[in-house]
């Protein structure tokens, strides 16, 4: 071997080392901040699936999306988990992500199967217009693909060998250290120390009644209409099945809640012709869901009607009104329905 | 791909490692075929063309112009050459610019331009010129050797963003025999990873705070203006130093010499002063090939003279730069800037002698503060979405007129944070706070970490490493001076 | 009197330094003050002292205090 490719190679090997105190510095430092710093105290609340997802104890889970994260209230007592605690005297773990999309429901549903035992009971939510048939084109992938990501294996290989192999080097730098793995912690930290983050009361979501201020419920309710498709209703639901796979055999205790429809708004909002059909539209959809649930024996909590007009922060979302109802429904549900 | 992309760290050393294989006197072919790859990434074939292009007629104008005794056979092969190096120049950058015009002249609607980019041809086919400028000049001989010529044109570290390299200070390098030189190879790699600190985690910061203003001018006035600004005068100045850095970096690991392009701009203490610390291998071609000919054409018109060919200048540099007006605006400060200058400067200096000025370091300072406002005010127009806004800026920076009814309703905390820090995590703003004393520190001495012991030593570029991992900006622009 | 010596007379007056003792290697950086707008007052003054004028080609050539000596007197033994 000549003498400059002794050199090389020594410069070479001297890269790989440099490279492995590198990884260790990250590795430590993040165990250290990890371990000693109370970083969790600025993470969002709403997204404790994605950064504290592992099994506390509890007996309960929260599964779903915006409905059941409580967007509209206005300081962390008054969501629907506090609540529920208040109610029923138990812990309930808040694992709803806002806008969860059917991927972020299994990618969700992989990570509460990881670690939760046996005899846990989920309560996962259907909103009223998650079947809704519409033409809005489905956007592929879903909204916390980029969080997930880092933590497991959201996809197959079959199904996007590229979008696979991305994940697994995601994952690989999620384990590298504690400071890749969640989405925003180094930033919430630091930034936390001087102005700590606000997760309730910022931008739209603050507790609101729908028909009080401007047009925040109008617009996305005229969305939809302009979007309906009525005469295209789905007699399947394969988000339902996909979540009784992902969760069977682990001894879950699986319980669909079927949650409020704000009935006024539709009526008040939607014009003469349309609001009529729309409505019907939801009353099918809901009947079928629940006939798909009663025929495959899945349990189900029909809360479809259960909220009046003050209840609601647009047609799907509970303010702390509505979910102070929601809270209590669940809480008398499992003192009526011991394991 | 760029030095920030990840497929740049799969393709530097696969190249390094064919390069140092390969037998002394094909070396160049891979770095040449090389250099066409790494173009050719940007997936627009007629890159690649233009830069073939633009290399054979200089090599054939550059030879046509030696072979010529006669000074009229000279001339006109310079003409020809530098006359199609700018054409097809102004043919790329001005096309939209064109195409917009004449969409509105005859009602069309060609769309062609929006998809052309032309990375890098700003700087190739001003090193071409340079090399016909300097055979004629006598001060070159033309290249024989048609790959090494080409490689000079396309050498991939300087291809996109320069530095714009003069022939007899590139082309002998790249004709030396490759020798491995570990302190070259480990002092590239450090200014590379050193560059890459100073874009990802310091000039991509500066970039959250500028866009936010200059992308909303109308929401912001007063002293968030004048933050914005500033904000875009140390971006722009992070990011291309930055890149210049990395460039060089890479350079070195191939036993070339780039140059410096920087030399602490900020710190310049007139305008003039500026132009040799800041894009210097551009300042000076505008300065050898179109101010000193142009001023000692008109030497006859006295400081005329010289304010015209300065002005001359810097528009052809505004110019340069891109199709707008906000870019010549830019170039034309500068010009007034220093045309003005070649009057007031000997006044100014009888003054400083007058009051025993001359060597105070108060005086420096001041000279230090007025050039850094003045090149910031041109910046102004330099970034701005239009003409509309930077006047919008101009106008509104020395107002105080908050909407204090807002400031109320928010608060004292909600009012510092919309003006001050434009909504930006104090997370971005800690990360600036800190980061900026070191990199003033230790800019200019990165090298001294190699007489440490080997430990500091490799803990140091460890932790290099981990800073720039963990504190990189999330949100990503592009490096500024691409776009020209 | 020399070219040498003339040619350090305006230097001096030129850069109002009596100081200065040019020499053929000296270059634009040996002499303070010595930038782009100096540098045209003195080919103005050279052209005006020696009644000659250079061309643009000679003047963008000229590296140093030796190439302008070599210009003037090629010059002058062209006259």
């Amino acid at each position: 071997m000549t003498e400059s490719s002794k050199k090389l190679l020594s410069f070479i090997a001297k890269i790989g080392l440099v490279l492995i105190l590198t990884i260790s510095i990250l590795k430590i430092s993040g165990e250290l901040i990890e371990r000693y710093t109370p970083w969790q105290k600025y993470m969002d609340p709403r997204e404790r699936l994605l950064w504290n997802g592992h099994y506390n104890g509890t007996k309960y889970v929260l599964f779903g999306d915006s409905e059941f994260s409580s967007m509209y209230v206005d300081s962390p007592d008054k969501t629907i988990w506090e609540r529920f605690k208040f109610y029923s005297d138990q812990d309930i773990f808040p694992g709803a992500l806002v806008g969860s999309k059917r991927e972020d429901f299994i990618s969700a549903a992989k990570i509460i199967a990881a670690s939760w035992p046996a005899g846990t009971t989920i309560f996962i939510n259907i909103v009223p217009g998650r079947f809704f048939p519409t033409r809005l084109p489905q956007p592929v992938g879903g909204n916390y693909d980029y969080k997930f990501r880092r933590l497991i294996l959201t996809c197959n290989f079959s199904d996007d060998p590229a979008k696979y192999i991305k994940n697994i080097a995601h994952c690989f730098i999620g384990k590298l250290s504690f400071l890749f793995k969640y989405d925003n912690v180094c930033k919430n930290l630091i930034a936390g120390l001087s102005t700590p983050p606000v997760y309730f009361k910022i931008n739209e979501r603050f507790n609101r009644i729908w028909n009080c201020d401007g047009d925040f419920a109008l617009n996305s309710y005229k969305k939809l209409e302009e979007n309906a498709l009525p005469d295209k209703r789905i007699k399947s639901f394969p988000l339902i099945d996909q979540l009784q796979s992902k969760f069977s055999g682990k001894g879950y205790r699986i319980v669909f809640v079927l949650t409020p429809l704000n009935r006024d708004l539709i009526l008040s909002y939607g014009s003469e012709k349309s609001a009529l059909t729309i409505f019907n539209c939801f009353d099918q959809i809901h009947q079928d869901i629940k006939s798909y649930l009663a025929s495959r024996g899945i349990l189900s909590i029909d809360l479809y009607n259960a909220c009046d007009s003050e209840c609601f922060a647009d047609m799907n979302h509970t303010n702390e009104h509505g979910d102070e109802i929601v809270a209590k429904a669940l809480a008398e549900w499992i003192m009526s329905n011991p394991l | 791909m760029t030095f920030t992309s990840f497929t740049f760290y799969l393709f530097l050393p696969v190249v390094y490692l064919i390069f140092y294989w390969t037998a002394d006197r094909w070396r160049w072919l891979v770095l040449l075929v090389a250099s066409y790859g790494f173009y050719a990434s940007f997936k627009a074939p007629y890159l690649l063309i233009v830069l073939f292009m633009v290399t054979i007629i200089s090599y054939v104008c550059g030879s046509r112009i030696g072979s010529h005794q006669d000074e009229t056979g000279r001339k006109r092969w310079l003409q020809i050459g530098v006359v199609a190096c700018v054409a097809i120049l102004a043919f790329l950058k001005y096309l939209p610019f064109f195409e917009t015009h004449t969409n509105t002249l005859f009602g069309l609607n060609i769309t062609l331009s929006r998809t052309i980019i032309s990375i890098g041809v700003s700087y190739f086919t001003f090193q071409a010129i340079s090399y016909l400028a300097d055979i004629y000049l006598e001060i070159e001989d033309p290249e024989k050797h048609f790959g090494h010529y080409a490689l000079y044109m396309a050498f991939f570290p300087k291809l996109l963003q320069g530095p714009i390299e003069r022939a007899g200070y590139l082309l002998p390098q790249l004709k030396q025999p490759y020798q491995f030189d570990y302190d070259a190879m480990r002092s590239g790699l450090l200014l590379f990873t050193w560059g890459l600190f100073k874009k990802v985690v310091v000039a991509d910061r500066f970039a959250l705070y500028a866009d936010q203003v200059f992308n909303n001018v109308h929401s912001y006035t007063g002293l968030t203006l004048i933050i914005g600004t500033y904000a875009y005068a140390f971006q722009i100045f992070f990011d291309f130093s930055a890149y210049t850095d990395m460039a060089r970096g890479v350079g070195r690991m191939f036993g070339i010499n780039l140059t410096e392009n920087f030399n602490s701009p900020y710190l310049a203490t007139s305008i003039a002063d500026f132009w040799r610390r800041w894009h210097i291998s551009f300042s000076r071609w505008i300065l050898d090939y179109i101010f000193k000919p142009l001023q000692l054409g008109w030497r006859d018109w006295g400081q005329t003279g010289t304010a015209l060919a300065l002005l001359v200048t810097f528009f052809v540099s505004g110019i340069w730069h891109g199709a707008s007006w906000g870019f010549v605006i830019w170039g034309l400060l500068h010009g007034i800037y220093l045309a003005a200058s070649t009057y007031y400067r000997p006044y100014q200096k009888k003054l400083h002698k007058m009051f025993g000025l001359e060597h105070s370091s108060w005086l420096k300072w001041w000279q230090v503060l007025v050039t850094f406002n003045l090149v910031s005010l041109a910046w102004i127009f330099f970034r701005a979405k239009s003409l509309g806004d930077a006047w919008y800026i101009v106008n509104n920076i020395a107002h105080t007129g908050f909407d204090y009814k807002l400031a109320r309703s928010n608060g004292i905390a909600g009012f510092l944070n919309e003006n001050l820090f434009l909504n930006i995590s104090m997370y971005d703003f800690t990360v600036l706070v800190v980061v900026l004393p070191v990199i003033w520190l230790l800019n200019k001495r990165i090298f001294s970490v190699f007489s440490k012991p080997a430990l500091a030593r490799w803990l140091s570029y460890a932790l290099l490493l981990a800073v720039i991992a963990v504190f990189m900006c999330q949100d990503k622009p592009a490096f500024v001076y691409f776009q020209f | 009197m020399t070219t040498l010596e003339t040619l350090n007379q305006i230097f001096c007056m030129v850069f109002d330094d009596e100081t200065i003792q040019i020499h053929p290697e000296m270059t634009a950086n040996d002499v303070d003050g010595w930038d782009s707008l100096s540098h045209v007052n003195l080919i103005t003054t050279i052209e005006a002292k020696f009644g000659m004028r250079f061309s643009q080609k000679e003047l963008l050539k000229q590296r140093n205090v030796g190439n302008l000596i070599d210009d003037i007197e090629r010059k002058l033994a062209d006259n």
